[in-house]
């Protein structure tokens, strides 16, 4: 039995209260359930038969706000990058359930072709203090010829393209002192691609931190 | 897949350019004798086998450590297009495992003045289900947005933003479609496979039952020890 498993097993004072703590915490991590937007962006109006990419994070915090949160993203991962073509996403207006379809407010990566990518949207609903983004690893694919354009990475052992994007984000503002706690959102629908393949988030959104301005 | 895909294509197109017939070796699974059967994907990954949080991986081509569910060959007027398998390795940071069987396709368009796609599509239909002691209702607590409907065939049902999740047995059975009424007709249609039979089986081997086993305990909260 590991020291771990000893300290689990037969917990101190000090460590129940740090497991209660936790517990607290994983509670109000899981009640963060996205009320804030539906769980995927669309090509089009926000409806089931339009949904194409998962969303897998939100930016949450003072200064959260779309501006601060694309500096953030220059900042910590170096995504620079400003092409692609926009989405739409169902965003909160308000608290009690009224959504409206909006565009996406911006897109950052970290190249044109094969790249890590990820689509912001303001939320209305929390005054300049949440973000949601879907974030990507996608390849170029030129073969076979018409070039089919961009294809999320399908599933595979360590994930879909959509949780290996996610991951590389959150890996660079964790590096640079932001928390992040996992949530399950369970948005897992899978989505076709270009080049055939299927890809769909493992259904956890991450929620990042965002205490303070970037410069 | 995509370069296995390649790869066979690549292939096909060297036996056709020497005039030699080269079998081009896929995923795919076929039906002696019928019709064409779907493809499958499988990413199967490395899980803790003493782990609690987490079952360990099966393949596609043997049984599932947990029932699986799925709505035949055809549902709908939509063919069996794809099955998956996917089994992540553990994360503490998110780990899928399920199997999905998807009806029907979709092609992705190219974006609004572009000549090149930028973005998938939903294919119409595709039921997931995953074990319950990973997937379950608890994962929702206290959200609006998830909420529970009147039993179907026996057991919960929760509509949980645009799908819905039954929960049987050692099972959660989650329904996403392009249209909310096939997917309640997914819902009352859906059954188990038979004991030992493997995802990948095509066509799926189908128990034949109206109603469906009840949870087990515990298992619409969050903490229940997964067990192979």
């Amino acid at each position: 039995m590991s020291r771990r498993d000893r300290v689990l097993a037969h917990p101190r004072p000090l460590t129940r209260l740090i497991v209660v703590l936790w517990a607290g915490l994983a509670i109000f991590a899981f009640s963060a359930f996205p009320w804030f937007s539906r769980g995927f962006t669309a090509n089009g109006l926000c409806q089931d038969q339009n949904y194409t990419d998962p969303v897998n994070l939100v930016f949450d915090g003072t200064y959260g706000s779309v501006s601060n949160t694309v500096r953030g993203i220059e900042n910590h991962n170096n995504w620079t990058n400003t092409s692609g073509s926009s989405q739409n996403l169902a965003v909160a207006t308000n608290t009690s359930g009224s959504y409206v379809c909006n565009a996406m407010n911006a897109q950052r990566a970290d190249g044109t072709f094969s790249r890590f990518h990820v689509r912001i949207w303001n939320i209305p609903a929390a005054t300049g203090r949440l973000v949601a983004g879907s974030a990507h690893h996608e390849d170029w694919v030129t073969w076979p010829p018409p070039p089919c354009g961009h294809a999320v990475d399908s599933n595979g052992s360590n994930g879909s393209g959509f949780d290996q994007g996610r991951r590389k984000l959150v890996d660079g503002w964790q590096a640079h002192g932001h928390s992040a706690n996992g949530v399950w959102w369970g948005n897992t629908r899978n989505f076709r691609q270009c080049d055939g393949d299927l890809a769909g988030s493992d259904g956890v959104g991450v929620v990042l931190n965002q205490p303070h301005v970037h410069q | 897949m995509a370069h296995r895909r390649r790869l066979a294509l690549a292939l096909a197109g060297l036996g056709c350019a020497v005039g030699v017939p080269i079998a081009a070796v896929t995923a795919q699974e076929h039906d002696p004798g019928t019709a064409k059967g779907p493809e499958v994907e499988a990413t199967v990954g490395d899980r803790p086998a003493a782990s609690k949080q987490v079952l360990e991986c099966t393949g596609a081509q043997e049984p599932a450590n947990f029932r699986i569910y799925s709505a035949g060959r055809e549902f709908d007027g939509l063919p069996l297009t794809t099955v998956i398998r996917r089994c992540d390795n553990a994360d503490p940071m998110g780990s899928a495992n399920y199997v999905s069987y998807i009806y029907g396709t979709c092609t992705p368009q190219p974006a609004p003045g572009k000549d090149y796609v930028d973005s998938g599509c939903a294919p119409p239909l595709e039921i997931q289900t995953w074990p319950s002691c990973e997937r379950t209702f608890g994962h929702y607590q206290g959200s609006a947005r998830a909420r529970m409907r009147p039993e179907l065939r026996g057991v919960p049902v929760a509509e949980v933003d645009d799908w819905v999740e039954l929960y049987t047995a050692d099972s959660t059975v989650v329904v996403f479609g392009t249209d909310p009424e096939r997917v309640e007709r997914a819902i009352a249609a859906v059954q188990p496979l038979e004991r030992g039979a493997s995802p990948a089986t095509f066509p799926p081997r189908l128990q034949r039952a109206t109603s469906l086993p009840a949870p087990e305990p515990g298992a619409l909260s969050v903490g229940k020890e997964c067990s192979s």
